[in-house]
């Protein structure tokens, strides 16, 4: 179809009124893109259209400015209406504040929880700190005691008025030997138990000192403690020490037939 | 007035697109009149008219969006719009919308005097078109331009065999793009 025949096919005219198919449109515009020169009659069929409209227009210039107005008023009020399009921006700002403040609320609980958690272990250390010094003073305190002890012993021992008396074994145990350590100046008495055993555990060794012919409980020997030297009650005015082998616990007054050990001062 | 363009009509419609009120106020200016006419052939009632014309360019200004150059020139576009207030109008007014050419040859008759104080081009135009378009091509062009009906239609409408119609719709415009060039020319 040449540029021609399309303008006089009256179609252009139809493109312009309106009243052409969606095919016919897509034709036109494929022939305006083939001969631009179509694309000036459009135009001035456009033009004669909008001129004969004018010319039956009643449409006063006072009016139409005064119409102008209204319509820029309108249009520029429109920033209400398009208030609420800005407000789903302030909503997409809300929602990202309520966002950010509960991911900074959770970080803050988590983060909560982390140190409560750190807190926890710091104070549980702490306190196995605590305890393991406890421990520590109460070893140191134990060997201070022990050092004391150790040291009153040398005292006691090295002092030149300390007298060590013998125990010799009688009847099975006559193998055996024992020592006391007998201060007469301090009353101090001390029991060196040795190589000394006993093998029934409802037995007990129990100390003597013998005082004007008559025995003077001197206390339970127990064999269970590392040191061998073992402090005793004080007595005066002794002749001498003997072991008898009693029920556990002792027994207020000796059985003499249970005697194992014996020295004289 | 015939449109002095400064803008393309690519330009128009892209920068009207982008909410320019200079580009808006341009197409009010040299369209107004003549979308006015349009409406007035429908609702030949000048206050209504009048208001149909604000809500129309409030329509144009916030539906420009939905202009597609694909189907059609804006000037086409804001026509059919036009038409479809105007009618819309008749409608919820429960007036009878059978179209009467009688009526808007009339209304266009009666302008005469209207448009007379309004522009001295305008009548020059207005009176030689009178002249020289028949009575007849008037009805035609009236139907299809402002009441949107398709030559098919208007050939039932009038009881003219469609040939007839193509034929006088032709004339018509051919008419009236010679009286644009001469007025332009003037």
């Amino acid at each position: 179809m040449s540029k021609n025949d399309i303008i006089e096919s009256g179609i252009l005219e139809r493109y312009i009124l309106g009243t052409t198919s969606s095919e016919e449109n897509v034709f036109v515009q494929q022939k305006c893109k083939e001969f631009p020169e179509l694309n000036l009659e459009l135009e001035a069929i456009e033009m004669a259209l909008v001129n004969y409209a004018e010319i039956s227009s009643p449409l006063k210039p006072a009016n139409s400015n005064k119409i102008k107005e209204k319509v820029f008023a309108e249009i520029n009020s429109k920033p209400n209406s398009s208030e609420t399009k800005v407000i789903p921006l302030n909503t997409l700002y809300y929602r990202m504040g309520i966002a950010a403040s509960a991911l900074l609320l959770i970080t803050s609980m988590v983060y909560n929880i982390i140190t409560r958690d750190e807190l926890k272990t710091t104070r549980e250390e702490l306190a196995k700190m605590q305890q393991s010094e406890t421990e520590m003073n109460d070893a140191m305190l134990a060997q201070k005691n022990e050092m004391t002890a150790m040291n009153e012993k040398m005292a006691m021992l090295t002092d030149p008025s300390t007298k060590n008396i013998t125990l010799n074994g009688m009847n099975s145990m006559a193998d055996k030997k024992a020592m006391v350590h007998f201060n007469p100046s301090t009353k101090e008495v001390y029991f060196n138990a040795r190589d000394m055993q006993l093998a029934d555990a409802t037995k007990q060794y129990q100390l003597w000192a013998i005082v004007d012919g008559k025995p003077v409980d001197m206390g339970m020997i127990d064999l269970t403690g590392k040191d061998i030297f073992q402090k005793m009650r004080t007595v005066a005015n002794v002749q001498a020490f003997a072991v008898t082998i009693e029920n556990k616990g002792g027994s207020p007054t000796p059985h003499l037939e249970t005697m194992c050990l014996m020295g004289n001062v | 007035m015939a449109p002095k363009r400064t803008y393309t009509q690519e330009e128009l419609v892209e920068l009207i697109k982008q909410k320019d009120q200079d580009a808006f106020s341009y197409l009010y200016t040299n369209y107004s009149k003549a979308l006015f006419g349009v409406v007035y052939a429908v609702v030949p009632d000048q206050e209504d008219a009048e208001d149909l014309l604000q809500i129309l360019f409030v329509k144009i200004w916030k539906s420009i969006e939905s202009y597609d150059s694909a189907k059609g020139r804006l000037y086409t576009w804001m026509l059919n719009m036009a038409r479809n207030l105007a009618i819309d109008h008749t409608r919820s007014k429960h007036q009878r919308i059978k179209p009467k050419i009688q009526s808007v040859s009339d209304s266009v008759y009666e302008l005469r005097n209207k448009t007379t104080e309004n522009n001295a081009s305008d009548f020059i135009g207005f009176n030689t078109l009178l002249n020289e378009l028949k009575s007849d091509q008037k009805e035609i062009i009236d139907l299809i331009y402002y009441k949107g009906f398709t030559h098919e239609q208007a050939s039932k409408e009038l009881n003219m065999p469609l040939g007839t119609i193509k034929t006088k719709v032709r004339q018509a415009i051919l008419l009236l793009k010679e009286l644009t060039k001469k007025e332009i020319l003037n």
